[in-house]
C-alpha cells in the first residue's frame, strides 16, 4: 500500500499550484516579534523582580496543563538565553522543572544537558528529563554546539572517556583518552570544545579534533603550550603563555590553524565565547573588564559596562547578539541580571534579578558557578 | 546566513517554499490552510534565522514548525468544531480497479487519520525522511514515529479492507505494508 500511498500523495502534491506568499510580510512580522519579545521580556523581568518571592511557585503549571503546552523546541532552536535556579530552567519567559538541582549545564538547539551534584548527567527538552551518563561531580565540565553536548566520563581503573550526546537523535559517541605507548602522558585529559561535528579534546597526542560523524581523529599537536578555549565554525580561540616576562599570563589567539593565527588583546580571560560564525569573541583584555575581539584581526573593542559592579559576556544568541550577566557585591547574595547585548550597540536586561548564586543560579557555561 | 538577512531569507523562501507547501498541504488537506501554515512557519523561521547556519537546517526547522503547528492547529480547530470534516466517498465508481477512485478514497482516508499519524505518514512516505528525521520534525521520539506510522497504516489498511472487501488484498500487498526502518 505504501506505493499506492506514495503515488497518491505525489499526485496530489504535484497538482498543487505555487504558494502565494508574502515574504515582505514575514520579514516585517518577524522583526516585530523579535522586538516585541525583547521588550516583553524586559518588562516581565522588571515586574518579576518585585513579585518573584510569591509568584514563582504559581508559575508552574499543573501536570495536565504542562502536557498541553507547546514544546520548547522552537525556543531552543532559536537560541533563546536560558538560566537555571535550583531545578527550574527558565527560557523565553517560560519555566520547566528538571527534577533535581542543576549543578552545571549547557544549552543545545534541543534543550539543556546538565550534571547534578552527584555527577549524573541529564538531558531535558523541557518536557522530559532523561539520565544520559555520568561525570566527575568535582570536575563537572560540559561543552555544546548545535544539538550536541559533550562531557568526560570517569570510571575508576580505566582511562577517561570523552562522551558526546546528540540531543536531537539520542545518539551517543565515545572516545577513550589515549595514553600513548609510553605510559603516562604529560597531558591531562581535557574536553575543550564542540564545533558542529568536531569535538576538540586533549590526550597524549596533544589537541585532537575528533569528528563524531566519521570517527576520524586528527592530532593538532600543542604548539607553544596552546590551550583551546573555544571553537566555532572552524575558528579556534586559544591561549598561549605570554612571552613577555614582564607581563606574563596568557594571550588569546584566533585562527583556523595554529600557524596562521593572530594574537589579540584578550589576556588571561576567565570566560571566552565565540559567536556562532566564529567572527567575534567575547572575553576580557584584563581581568573583570569585558571586551569583544574581531577574530580576523585580533582587534579588541571594550564593552561599556551597563552599570554593574561586575559584568561579563558568556554566550551568544546569534552572530550579532551576545548574552551577559551583571552582578553586584556581595557576589553570591545579590540577585543577578541577565542581559542581551548587540555587537557595537547597547545591552538590554532580558531577565531582572533572576536569582543569586547562593540560591543556585546557574547560567549555561558548562561549569559550576561556584565551588 | 547567520545574520537575519532578508535577502538570504527571501532566497531560501524562493528555493524551498514550493516543496514545503506541498508537504504542508498533505498534512492539512486544504490549500488555503496549507498556505497560511507555510506563511506562519516561514515567519518563525525568519525569527530563528541567525541560529540556522545553513539552508538544510533552515528547511528542517521550517518543516518541524509546519508539522508541530499543523498538529496544534488541527487539534484546536477540531476541538472548536471549525475544521470541515471530509467524508469518505460512499460509492466506488468503476470498481476496485479504478485507480483514480482508489486514490481519491485513500486521500480522504488519509485526511481522516489523527493529525500525528497523518504527519508521520506524510513525512515518512512523501518526504522520504528517515525515522530519526521524522522524529526531529515531529518533535518526538523515534519510537513514537514507529508507533504513529504503524497505527496510521493499520487504520488505512483496515478501512481499505472494509471498503474494498476481498479486493483489498490487491491494494494492500503484504510486503508493502512493512514499516521500514
Amino acid at each position: 500500500m505504501t506505493e499506492l500511498l506514495k503515488d497518491m500523495m505525489n499526485e496530489r502534491a504535484d497538482a498543487l499550484g505555487a504558494p502565494d506568499l508574502d515574504v515582505l510580510g514575514m520579514v516585517r512580522e518577524g522583526n516585530r516579534r523579535v522586538a516585541r519579545r525583547r521588550t516583553a521580556v524586559l518588562g516581565a523581568g522588571a515586574a518579576a523582580a518585585v513579585v518573584a518571592a510569591i509568584a514563582v511557585p504559581t508559575l508552574l503549571p499543573e501536570a495536565e496543563q504542562r502536557a498541553q503546552e507547546p514544546s520548547f523546541a522552537s525556543v531552543f532552536t532559536a537560541g533563546e538565553p536560558s538560566y537555571a535556579v535550583g531545578s527550574q530552567v527558565y527560557v523565553d519567559g517560560r519555566t520547566f522543572d528538571v527534577g533535581r538541582p542543576v549543578h552545571a549545564y549547557v544549552q543545545t538547539t534541543v534543550g539543556v544537558v546538565f550534571s547534578d551534584r552527584s555527577g549524573t548527567v541529564w538531558a531535558s527538552d523541557g518536557t522530559e528529563t532523561v539520565e544520559i551518563g555520568t561525570t566527575d561531580a568535582k570536575r563537572a565540565h560540559l561543552e555544546a554546539d548545535d544539538s550536541r553536548a559533550a562531557w568526560t566520563e570517569y570510571v575508576d581503573g580505566t582511562a577517561p572517556q570523552y562522551t558526546v550526546y546528540d540531543q536531537a537523535s539520542g545518539e551517543v559517541e565515545r572516545s577513550v583518552f589515549q595514553t600513548g605507548n609510553d605510559g603516562p602522558t604529560e597531558y591531562d585529559d581535557a574536553l575543550l570544545a564542540v564545533d558542529g561535528d568536531d569535538v576538540y579534546v586533549r590526550d597524549s597526542r596533544g589537541i585532537v579534533r575528533w569528528n563524531v560523524e566519521t570517527g576520524d581523529q586528527t592530532s593538532l599537536g600543542r604548539p607553544l603550550g596552546a590551550q583551546v578555549e573555544d571553537v566555532k565554525s572552524g575558528v579556534i580561540a586559544y591561549a598561549i603563555p605570554n612571552t613577555d616576562d614582564a607581563v606574563g599570563g596568557t594571550v588569546i589567539h584566533f585562527g583556523r590553524a595554529f600557524d596562521t593565527a593572530v594574537a589579540s588583546g584578550l589576556r588571561d580571560t576567565e570566560v571566552l565565547a565565540l559567536s556562532p560564525d566564529g567572527s567575534t569573541a567575547v572575553g576580557e583584555p584584563t581581568p573583570d573588564t569585558p571586551a569583544l575581539a574581531d577574530t580576523a584581526t585580533g582587534e579588541v573593542t571594550a564593552i561599556e559596562n551597563p552599570g554593574y559592579e561586575y559584568f561579563t559576556g558568556f554566550g551568544w544568541v546569534d552572530d550579532d547578539t551576545y548574552v551577559g550577566i551583571g552582578l553586584g557585591n556581595p557576589w553570591v547574595s545579590t540577585p543577578a541580571d541577565l542581559l542581551e547585548c548587540e555587537v557595537g550597540g547597547a545591552c538590554s536586561v532580558t531577565g531582572s534579578a533572576i536569582g543569586t548564586l547562593d540560591a543556585g543560579l546557574v547560567v549555561p557555561l558548562g561549569v559550576p558557578m561556584q565551588d | 546566513m547567520a545574520r537575519r538577512d532578508p535577502a538570504d531569507f527571501a532566497e531560501f523562501v524562493a528555493a524551498r517554499s514550493s516543496a514545503l507547501h506541498r508537504a504542508a498541504y498533505l498534512m492539512v488537506g486544504e490549500r488555503q490552510l496549507a498556505q497560511d501554515l507555510l506563511q506562519e512557519a516561514l515567519t518563525k523561521t525568519y525569527v530563528a534565522w541567525p541560529r540556522l547556519r545553513d539552508p538544510s537546517k533552515a528547511e528542517a526547522y521550517t518543516r518541524r514548525v509546519i508539522t508541530t503547528t499543523a498538529i496544534t492547529w488541527y487539534r484546536r480547530k477540531s476541538w472548536q468544531g471549525e475544521r470541515p470534516t471530509e467524508t469518505l466517498p460512499e460509492t466506488i465508481a468503476g470498481g476496485h480497479d479504478d485507480a483514480v477512485t482508489q486514490r481519491e478514497w485513500l486521500w480522504a482516508a488519509l485526511q481522516e487519520l489523527p493529525p500525528r499519524q497523518r504527519a508521520a505518514i506524510v513525512l515518512r512516505f512523501y518526504e522520504d525522511l528517515t525515522e530519526a528525521q521524522t522524529a526531529a520534525a515531529m518533535d518526538c521520539a523515534v519510537g513514537t514515529v514507529k508507533s504513529q506510522v504503524s497505527a496510521g497504516l493499520t487504520k488505512l489498511r483496515a478501512q481499505l479492507g472494509d471498503r474494498f472487501g476481498e479486493h483489498a488484498t490487491d491494494l494492500l500487498p503484504a510486503n508493502l505494508m512493512t514499516v521500514t526502518p
